[in-house]
C-alpha cells in the first residue's frame, strides 16, 4: 500500500530530493547515502558515498545521465550488514539490479533504505556532458518538459519499468506538477521515515495513472517494432552471427552489466584458454578458425547466464567499442526468457531465481 | 457311508457307480462304441460328488467320470471353470421338491451360459437333482436342441452288445 | 562377470545365495563395509522380480538403482541393475545355485554348481544374429507369457549378452553358425565350483508371485484378457510386450475399462492359502492410477476388494489420491468371470453398496496376485556358519527385503567379529592415489586397446586410424585381449562392444595390472556402433584422456564416533550395535531411563531381549549414554558432524561424530471421541491388551458380556491420515486372548479395513473360526457411542445388512494408533525433512528406507513411521549397518566424480547450495567460501550446472571433456 506525501516546499526536483537527503542526514535519520555527484574534476556525476550533510551541495541524483549502473557499487557498500543506515538513492534499473544481487547474496537490505524515482531516461555520458555545458538548467528542464527525452538512450526509450518497484521512498513527476512534488512511501520504513519528517500526507496525485499508462504505452510501441527486427535478425545463427561480427571479446558488456556477478568470468579461466591442440583441431575439422574462438558462445553463455535477469539499463551498449546492439539483443530474448519463466527481476526480493527451483513432484 | 458305519461296511465293502463303471470298462467286462454319441458333449461335476465328498470325505469324484467320458465319447469338452470351481446347477439340497422353483432357475443362469458357451448339444450329468434342474433350466431359458443323459445312460447307450 | 581386485585379498569372503532385492543389497551392503562377496544367483540375470516391475508407489518410479553405494563410488560402476551389478569385492556367479556347504565357520567350502551360459560375454556385441537364427520359440516369463522368446535370448530387456536356455534348446547349432564373432559354445555343461575359505553364507529368500494358473474361476489361460497383475505391469512397462501402450493381448485393441480383482491366491481356505499376500493391495491402486493416466480422461478403472490394505505410513494418502482421480473402489469379493457375449469382452458380476446384483463388462481384468510363501529351504541351510534371512517364510515387499538384508548384515558382521576379533569391518582400500609429478610431466602417449570383441565389429578401423593419425596427439593403436605387462603408452583406453557398465567395471583391473593411474584408463563401449559413431565415442575420449591430469581431491578426514538420538528399544539396539563394532556412541535420551515405550511391547521374547539390550547398553565400555539430554545444535558436513548436548539440565558438551542415528520414537495417541473418558470401561486398545495381559486385572477376573472394539479411531483421516498398522494385529490378538479365557464372551470389531497383512490373516481367520463378529464402517457414517446410567451403548450401521445395529458393550476398546514423538525443530537440527504427520522422511522408502535425505543422518522405528516391534529391532540394525559404512574410517577419499570448489572464483552467491538435491554444499564460515561435503555428494553436476563461471567443477567430466564430445560430434 501506498501512501503519499508532499512537502509543499517551491524548488527545483534535485532541491528536492538533495534538501530531504540534507534533512535526513541531519537528522540523524541515516548515517551515509549513496547519490550521484560530479566530483571536482568533471560535470559527469558519479555515486558518491556522503556521510557530511553539507557535502550533499552540488550532488546531481536526478541528472539525466548514469555513467555505469550503480547497483554493483550500492551492493559493494551493502555487502554485509553494518550498524549504520545506509540510503541509496538509484534509478529504477539499479534498484532491479540490486535487488537480484540480493538474491545472489552479493549484498544485504538490513539497515537500508531504497530512495527511488520515476525515470524517465539517461543520455549516453557523452551526450550529457555536451548538454550540460550548453545548458546548466538541463536537469530541471528534463524534469518539466519532454523535449529533451529524445536524446536519450535507445535503450531507455524502449523501457516499460521507469517506475522504482521495492523503493522504500520515491519521488514521484510522472502526473505530478512540477511545483508540488509528491513523495511515494511504499514501505514501513518509508513512512515511517517521512512521517518523521513532518511531511503531510496526500491523495494518490489525479493525473499519475493515466502519465503513467501513457508512457508504458509509448515505450512498448518502440520496444516491440525493435524487438520485432532484434528476432528477425537472430532467427538464423547466420543472423545472429552478424549481429555480434564486430565484437573484439573485450568484454565491456560483460563488465558493465550489473547482474554479471562472477568475481572472475568463466571465459577468463582455464576452461577457455585452449591448448594450441584443441586450436588447431578446430581449425584442421574446418580448415580455418576466428580467433579468439568463443566469441558467439560468451553472447551465448552470457544470454544463458544472465536472461531471466536482465534490468533492461542498457549499459551494456553504452560501452561496446564496436557498435554492437547488446542491450536491445539481450533485452530481446531476455524478455521472452522472463515472460516463459513469470519471472521479473527485481520485482520481489523473495522470488526466487528460476533455475534453482525444483518443480512440484506431483507425486509426491 | 463306509466312514459312519465302518463296522458294518467291513463286512460288505462299498463301490461308488464311478469305481463300477471303471471297473467294468477298464476289465474289458463291458465294451462301448465310442461312435455313439455324434454330439457335442459337455460335462459338469455335481457338487455332492465334487466339492462336498472332497471337504466330507477328503476325495473327490473327479477325474474317474473323465475317463469314463473319454472312453465313450470320441470327443466332450469340460466346462469353464470345471471340477472342485464346477458351478453349481442350482438343484441341489433337495430345491427340486420346493416350491422356490424361480430362484433356483435364476441361480442356475450360469449353467445355461456355460452350456451356450460350449455349444453343447448334449449335457452329461452323473447326479439325479442335477439332471432334473438342468432340464428345467434348459426349458425356462429356452435352450432348445440339447440332451440331458446319465454319465451311465452315455455309458448304455454306446454298449457294443454282441448278439 | 566381474572379477574382484587382487589387493583386497585379505578380506574375509563371504557367499550370499540369491541376487534378488535382499541378494543384493547384502551384497553391496557387505562389499561397502570392505568384505569381499561371492553373489550367486540362480537366474541368467541380477535382480529378480523387481526387474520386471518398472513402477513402484508411492512415487510410480523404479529406483532400484538408488541401491548402489554412495560412498566409495569408483569402487563400482554405477549402472542400472538390470544391466548387472559391477563392484570390486563383488563377484557375481549367474545360472549358479549352491550344492553343499561343508566345513566351519570362517573356513566353508561351498560347493556352486554353475551351468554354462553358452554364450561368451568377452567375444559377443549383442548383434542378435543368434536369436533371429534360432528355430525354438517358447513363452517369454519376462513378459508373463504375453510374448514369445527363442531358445537363445536376453533375460533381461536391457542386457546386450543373451544366454542359452538347456532346456529349451535343441542344440541344432544354427545360433553358433549365425555368430559372426564366433562367441557361442553349445555345450550345455554344468561344471562345479569349490569356493573354499568362504568365512560365512547368507541365504537370502526368493519372491515368486502367486500364479492364477490354478484358479479357473477367474478363467486365467482360458479366457482371453485375464491377465495376472505381473502381465499388467509389463504391460505398462517401455520395454513390455506393447512398447507401454495400454492394449489388451486377444486383439490388440486400446483398454478403456478396467477391473481389478483382489485377493487371488489368498485369503482362500479353498486352496489352503490362510495368509494376506501383502502388496497385491497397492500393486492395484498403483496400476489403476496409471492405467488413469496413460489411457486418459476416457478410462474406468475399479478395484474389486475385501479390505484394501494400505498399512504403510503414506499409503492411505497414496489411496486417497487414487481415488480423487477417478478410480472406483468397489468393496465386493469377485466370484468368478464370464465371456460378455461374443466377443473378447468379460463380464462379472458384484453387490453394490446397496445391495443390489449388478453385471458389468470390462475391457480387461487384472487379477491381483501378490507374494507366495517361500515354502522350504534346502538342506545345506542348516549347515553352521550359514545365516538365513527368513527363518519362517515371509511376505515381505521391497522395504521389508531391504531392511531384512540390513539386519542379516548386521548378524553376519557379529559373526564374522566372533570368529576373527580383530577384524572389524575394514576401511575400504582407498583406489585414487596421487600421481608422482614426473608422470604427470611426461608428455600423454594414448593407446587405443581394441578388445576382440570390438575387433570384429562393423567398424573400418583403417579408417579410425586414419583419423586418429590427423590428431595432434600421440596416439598408439592395438589389439589386446588382457592387460598387457608393459605398454608404450602413458594414457589406456579401452575398446569393446560390451556394455557401457560392462566396460568401466575393466578399469580397476587393468589400472591394477598396468599400473597406470585409474585416472589415466577410460573405456568405450562399441556396443552396436558403425565406423562413425564409433569415431563419435572414441574422439572425445582420446581427447579427454590427453587433457586428463591430476584428480585434485584431497582426502578428508573423519570422525568414527556415532550419536544415537533416543533410548527406545530403536535406539538401544542401534546404539548396541554400533559399540560391539568398535564405534564409540553417544546415547542421549529425553526422559530419566531408558527403554522407551517396550511397555506397549506384547511379545515377552521381545520385551526380554529389549531388557538385555539396555543393561548391555548400560555396561558397555564404548557406550556413553545421557539421561535427561537434548540436543542444542548439530553442525558439520555428513562424517563430521560437532554435536552440542544439554546434559542433565545443567551441563552442555560436545559430541563429534561420524553419524547420527535418529530414534526419537513414538507414542500411543489418545483421544477424546467415542465417549472417551466418560465411562471407565472405555479404553484406549493399548489399555485394554495391557489389561488382557496382566492376570489379575477385572476383565480376567469378570467375563464380559460383550467387548466391543472400534478401530482407526481419529485415525486414516485428517489431521492424522494415516494407518497406524498396529492396531488391527493388536485387536484380533486381544480378542483372541479374551476368547481363549472367557469362551462365552461376544466380541464385535467395527473397522474400516482390517489390516491383518502378510501371515497376521491367520489371525483374522482364527477370530472369525471362534465367532469374534465384524462389522464395517463408512467414515463418512462413524458408529455413534451412548454412555447413560454407566450403560455403553453403540449404534453403528451394518452394510451387509443395510440396517442400523445398536451393541451394548461392558468394554469398549478404541483403537487409537501411534503418533510420532514431537522433537522440537529436529528436521532444523539435522537437516532432514518431515511428512505431513510428523515423521522423519526416509531417503527412499523402498530403497533406501532407514537412511534419510541427508548422508551421515539415518532413522528408524516409530521416528520414521508406525511399526511393529520386531519391524523396529530390524530397522535398528539395519541403521546401525548404514552408519558403519561412514564410520571406521580415519579419511575419505572422495569418488572421481565429486564436486570440487576453485575457491579463488567463488563469488559466495549460493546458487550450489539451492541447486543441490543432496544437501552436499554448504557455506564454510570459518574460510569464507563454499564447501563440498564430499561425503555426501554424488557427482551429479547439478551445482556445476548452477554455477556460472566454473567455481564449482566436477572432475568427470569436466567443462572441457564435455566441450570435446560436442566438438567431436559436430
Amino acid at each position: 500500500m501506498t501512501t503519499y506525501f508532499t512537502t509543499a516546499t517551491n524548488t527545483s526536483p534535485t532541491d528536492t530530493v538533495t534538501g530531504l537527503l540534507h534533512r535526513m542526514l541531519t537528522q540523524h535519520m541515516i548515517d551515509a547515502v549513496l547519490v550521484q555527484a560530479p566530483t571536482p574534476y568533471s560535470k559527469l556525476p558519479l555515486p558518491m558515498l556522503v556521510t557530511d550533510p553539507e557535502q550533499l551541495a552540488g550532488a546531481e541524483p536526478l541528472a539525466p545521465v548514469a555513467p555505469f549502473n550503480a547497483a554493483r557499487q550500492a551492493a559493494a557498500v551493502t555487502r554485509h550488514a553494518v550498524n549504520q543506515r545506509i540510503a541509496l538513492v538509484m534509478r529504477p534499473c539499479e534498484i532491479r539490479a540490486w535487488i537480484e544481487l540480493t538474491k545472489l547474496n552479493q549484498c544485504v537490505r538490513d539497515h537500508v533504505v531504497i530512495i527511488g524515482f520515476d525515470c524517465l531516461g539517461r543520455m549516453a555520458n557523452d551526450t550529457y556532458l555536451n548538454e550540460i555545458n550548453q545548458n546548466p538548467d538541463l536537469t530541471r528542464m528534463f524534469y518539466t518538459g519532454s523535449a529533451l527525452h529524445a536524446n536519450c538512450t535507445a535503450a531507455c526509450q524502449r523501457c516499460t519499468r521507469f517506475l522504482p518497484s521495492q523503493a522504500d521512498l520515491a519521488f514521484c513527476f510522472l502526473g505530478t506538477a512540477p511545483d508540488q512534488p509528491v513523495i511515494a512511501a511504499a514501505t514501513a520504513t518509508g513512512r515511517t521515515l517521512l512521517k518523521d519528517l513532518d511531511l503531510a500526507e496526500t491523495g494518490a496525485p489525479p493525473q499519475r495513472e493515466a502519465a503513467v499508462t501513457d508512457m508504458q504505452q509509448e515505450r512498448r510501441t518502440t520496444r516491440d517494432a525493435r524487438a520485432k527486427e532484434i528476432n528477425a535478425a537472430i532467427s538464423t545463427m547466420a543472423g545472429f552471427q552478424e549481429l555480434i561480427a564486430t565484437c573484439l571479446n573485450c568484454y565491456n558488456c560483460r563488465t558493465a552489466c550489473p547482474v554479471c556477478y562472477c568475481k572472475e568470468c568463466v571465459f577468463l579461466t582455464d576452461v577457455f584458454a585452449h591448448a594450441p591442440e584443441t586450436l588447431l583441431q578446430r581449425a584442421t575439422k574446418k580448415g580455418r578458425l576466428k580467433l579468439p574462438t568463443d566469441t558467439t558462445m560468451f553472447h551465448l553463455t552470457r544470454l544463458a547466464h544472465m536472461a531471466h535477469a536482465c534490468v533492461g539499463c542498457g549499459q551494456c551498449s553504452s560501452v561496446c567499442p564496436s557498435h554492437i546492439p547488446v542491450a536491445a539483443l539481450f533485452q530481446t530474448v531476455a524478455r521472452r526468457v522472463q515472460d516463459t519463466l513469470d519471472y521479473q527481476p527485481g520485482r520481489d526480493a523473495n522470488e526466487p531465481i528460476p533455475f534453482l527451483v525444483y518443480g512440484k513432484k506431483e507425486d509426491q | 457311508m463306509q466312514q459312519w458305519y465302518p463296522d458294518f461296511f467291513d463286512r460288505f465293502g462299498t463301490l461308488t457307480v464311478f469305481d463300477l463303471l471303471e471297473d467294468y470298462l477298464a476289465s474289458g467286462r463291458i465294451k462301448v462304441d465310442k461312435t455313439a454319441h455324434p454330439q457335442r458333449a459337455l460335462y459338469h461335476d455335481p457338487c455332492n460328488y465334487g466339492r462336498k465328498s472332497r471337504e466330507l470325505f477328503g476325495r473327490g469324484y473327479f477325474d474317474q467320470p473323465r475317463r469314463v467320458m473319454d472312453q465313450c465319447l470320441a470327443e466332450w469338452t469340460d466346462s469353464q471353470p470345471s471340477r472342485g470351481n464346477q458351478y453349481c446347477c442350482g438343484g441341489g439340497g433337495g430345491t427340486l421338491l420346493t416350491p422356490f422353483k424361480a430362484p433356483r432357475i435364476h441361480y442356475g443362469r450360469r449353467k445355461i451360459d456355460q452350456i451356450k458357451q460350449a455349444r453343447a448339444e448334449l449335457v452329461v450329468v452323473p447326479c439325479h437333482s442335477c439332471h432334473g434342474q438342468i432340464k428345467a433350466l434348459l426349458a425356462a431359458y429356452e435352450v432348445k436342441g440339447v440332451e440331458v443323459k446319465y454319465l451311465w445312460e452315455v455309458v448304455a447307450d454306446a454298449l457294443i452288445v454282441e448278439s | 562377470m566381474s572379477t574382484p581386485n587382487a589387493t583386497a585379498a585379505q578380506s574375509p569372503a563371504i557367499a550370499v545365495a540369491g541376487a534378488g532385492i535382499t541378494g543384493i543389497h547384502s551384497a553391496l551392503a557387505l562389499a561397502e563395509l570392505g568384505y569381499r562377496v561371492k553373489l550367486i544367483q540362480q537366474a541368467p540375470a541380477v535382480g529378480g522380480l523387481l526387474t520386471q516391475l518398472d513402477h513402484q508407489f508411492p512415487n510410480n518410479h523404479c529406483g532400484m538403482c538408488r541401491m548402489l553405494p554412495l560412498l566409495d563410488r569408483d569402487d563400482g560402476v554405477q549402472t542400472c541393475l538390470r544391466r548387472g551389478i559391477y563392484h570390486d569385492r563383488i563377484e557375481l556367479l549367474t545360472a549358479a545355485r549352491i550344492e553343499a556347504v561343508a566345513g566351519s565357520p570362517g573356513r566353508l567350502c561351498v560347493t556352486v554348481r554353475q551351468t554354462a551360459p553358452g554364450v561368451q560375454p568377452e567375444r559377443c556385441d549383442g548383434c542378435g544374429a543368434c536369436e533371429a537364427a534360432c528355430p525354438v520359440s517358447g513363452p517369454d516369463d519376462f513378459n508373463a507369457g504375453l510374448t514369445r522368446r527363442k531358445a537363445i535370448y536376453k533375460p533381461v530387456p536391457h542386457q546386450t549378452v543373451r544366454v542359452i536356455d538347456w532346456q529349451a534348446c535343441t542344440a541344432c547349432g544354427a545360433c553358433a553358425e549365425a555368430c559372426p564373432r564366433d562367441a557361442i559354445q553349445l555345450e550345455p555343461q554344468a561344471h562345479t565350483i569349490d569356493l573354499k575359505n568362504i568365512a560365512l553364507v547368507v541365504q537370502t529368500g526368493g519372491a515368486r508371485l502367486y500364479d492364477p494358473g490354478t484358479t479357473d474361476l477367474y478363467g486365467y489361460g482360458s479366457l482371453p484378457n485375464v491377465v495376472s497383475a505381473l502381465a499388467f505391469e509389463r504391460i505398462l512397462s517401455s520395454s513390455g510386450p506393447y512398447q507401454g501402450r495400454l492394449l489388451r493381448p486377444s486383439d490388440r485393441k486400446a483398454v478403456q475399462k478396467i477391473a481389478w480383482i483382489q485377493c487371488v491366491g489368498s485369503r482362500n481356505l479353498t486352496i489352503g492359502a490362510d495368509h494376506c499376500a501383502r502388496i497385491c493391495c497397492m500393486v492395484a491402486l498403483k496400476e489403476a492410477l496409471l492405467a488413469q493416466r496413460k489411457i486418459g480422461p476416457d478410462t474406468s478403472a475399479t478395484i474389486f476388494y475385501m479390505d484394501l490394505r494400505t498399512f504403510g505410513r503414506d499409503y492411505q494418502r497414496y489411496r486417497d489420491r487414487v481415488e480423487a482421480a477417478g478410480v472406483r473402489l468397489v468393496r465386493c469379493r469377485v466370484h468368478s468371470l464370464q465371456p460378455a457375449g461374443a466377443g473378447d469382452d468379460l463380464m462379472l458380476s458384484y453387490l453394490d453398496a446397496d445391495g443390489n446384483l449388478q453385471d458389468e463388462v470390462f475391457d480387461l481384468v487384472v487379477l491381483s496376485t501378490g507374494m507366495q510363501p517361500e515354502q522350504h529351504h534346502a538342506d545345506w541351510t542348516t549347515h553352521e556358519g550359514v545365516l538365513v534371512v527368513d527363518k519362517h517364510p515371509e511376505l515381505k515387499d521391497a522395504a521389508d527385503s531391504v531392511i531384512a538384508a540390513g539386519a542379516t548384515v548386521a548378524r553376519a558382521v557379529k559373526r564374522l567379529r566372533d570368529l576373527h576379533p580383530q577384524s572389524l569391518p575394514h576401511q575400504p582400500i582407498e583406489k585414487i592415489k596421487e600421481i608422482p609429478e614426473d608422470v604427470l610431466k611426461q608428455r600423454p602417449v594414448v593407446c587405443l586397446a581394441v578388445m576382440p570383441s570390438a575387433a570384429g565389429a562393423p567398424i573400418d578401423w583403417d579408417t579410425i586410424a586414419n583419423r586418429l593419425g590427423s590428431l595432434p596427439f600421440n596416439i598408439v593403436m592395438e589389439q589386446l585381449e588382457s592387460p598387457p605387462d608393459s605398454l608404450a603408452a602413458n594414457r589406456l583406453l579401452l575398446a569393446g562392444s560390451q556394455t557401457p557398465a560392462a566396460m568401466s567395471a575393466l578399469i580397476g583391473p587393468w589400472a591394477d595390472t598396468t599400473g597406470l593411474p585409474r585416472a589415466f584408463l577410460e573405456t568405450v563401449s562399441l556396443d552396436g556402433a558403425t565406423t562413425e559413431n564409433a569415431w563419435q565415442r572414441l574422439g572425445p575420449a582420446i581427447h579427454r584422456l590427453h587433457q586428463r591430469s591430476q584428480p585434485a581431491q584431497h582426502r578428508q578426514a573423519m570422525y568414527d564416533g556415532a550419536l544415537v538420538i533416543g533410548g527406545g528399544p530403536a535406539g538401544l539396539t542401534a546404539a548396541l550395535t554400533l559399540a560391539t563394532n568398535g564405534i564409540a556412541t553417544t546415547l542421549v535420551e529425553k526422559s530419566d531411563r531408558l527403554g522407551g515405550r517396550t511397555d506397549q511391547i506384547r511379545d515377552l521374547r521381545l520385551r526380554d531381549r529389549i531388557a538385555r539390550t539396555a543393561d548391555a547398553v548400560r555396561n558397555h565400555p564404548a557406550l556413553t549414554v545421557h539421561l535427561n539430554s537434548d540436543v542444542i545444535h548439530c553442525r558439520g558436513p555428513a562424517g563430521r558432524f560437532i554435536t552440542q548436548l544439554r546434559v542433565g539440565r545443567k551441563t552442555q558438551c560436545a559430541v563429534f561424530h561420524g553419524a547420527t542415528i535418529l530414534a526419537t520414537g513414538g507414542h500411543p495417541a489418545l483421544t477424546e471421541n467415542y465417549g472417551a473418558g466418560r465411562h471407565e470401561r472405555i479404553v484406549p486398545l493399548h489399555e485394554l491388551t495391557a489389561a488382557v495381559d496382566a492376570p489379575d486385572s477385572q476383565i480376567n477376573r469378570q467375563a464380559p458380556q460383550h467387548v466391543v472394539m472400534i478401530q482407526c479411531v481419529d485415525s486414516r483421516e485428517e489431521p492424522n491420515n494415516f494407518c497406524s498398522r498396529i492396531c488391527c494385529i493388536k485387536a484380533l490378538n486381544t480378542a483372541l486372548k479374551i476368547k481363549q479365557r472367557h469362551p462365552a464372551t461376544d466380541i464385535t470389531v467395527l473397522y474400516r479395513d482390517l489390516m491383518t497383512y502378510g501371515r497376521h490373516e491367520a489371525l483374522y481367520t482364527e477370530a472369525r473360526r471362534r465367532a469374534v463378529r465384524f462389522i464395517p464402517y463408512d467414515p463418512a457414517r462413524k458408529p455413534q457411542v451412548i454412555v447413560d446410567d454407566h450403560a455403553i451403548t453403540i449404534k453403528g450401521y451394518d452394510p451387509l445388512l443395510a440396517e442400523p445395529v445398536s451393541l451394548t458393550a461392558d468394554w469398549l476398546s478404541l483403537a487409537t494408533g501411534v503418533r510420532p514423538n514431537p522433537v522440537d525443530s529436529l528436521d532444523a537440527l539435522f537437516g532432514v525433512t518431515m511428512t505431513a504427520d510428523g515423521f522423519v522422511r526416509e531417503a527412499d522408502s523402498k530403497w533406501r528406507p532407514v537412511d534419510t535425505g541427508r548422508e551421515g543422518v539415518f532413522v528408524c522405528g516409530l521416528a520414521r513411521g508406525p511399526a511393529r516391534a520386531g519391524d523396529t529391532l530390524r530397522q535398528a540394525d539395519a541403521a546401525a549397518m548404514r552408519a558403519l559404512r561412514l564410520l571406521r574410517r580415519k579419511t575419505l577419499q572422495p569418488s572421481t566424480a565429486t564436486a570440487r570448489l576453485r575457491p579463488a572464483l567463488c563469488s559466495l552467491c549460493a546458487s550450489c547450495v539451492a541447486a543441490c538435491p543432496h544437501q552436499a554444499r554448504y557455506l564454510d564460515a570459518e574460510n569464507r567460501h563454499m564447501a563440498v561435503d564430499a561425503a555426501a555428494c554424488q557427482g551429479c553436476g547439478a551445482c556445476v550446472a548452477a554455477c556460472p563461471n566454473n567455481a564449482t567443477v566436477l572432475d568427470g567430466p569436466t567443462a572441457t571433456d564435455i566441450m570435446a564430445d560436442l566438438e567431436t560430434a559436430l
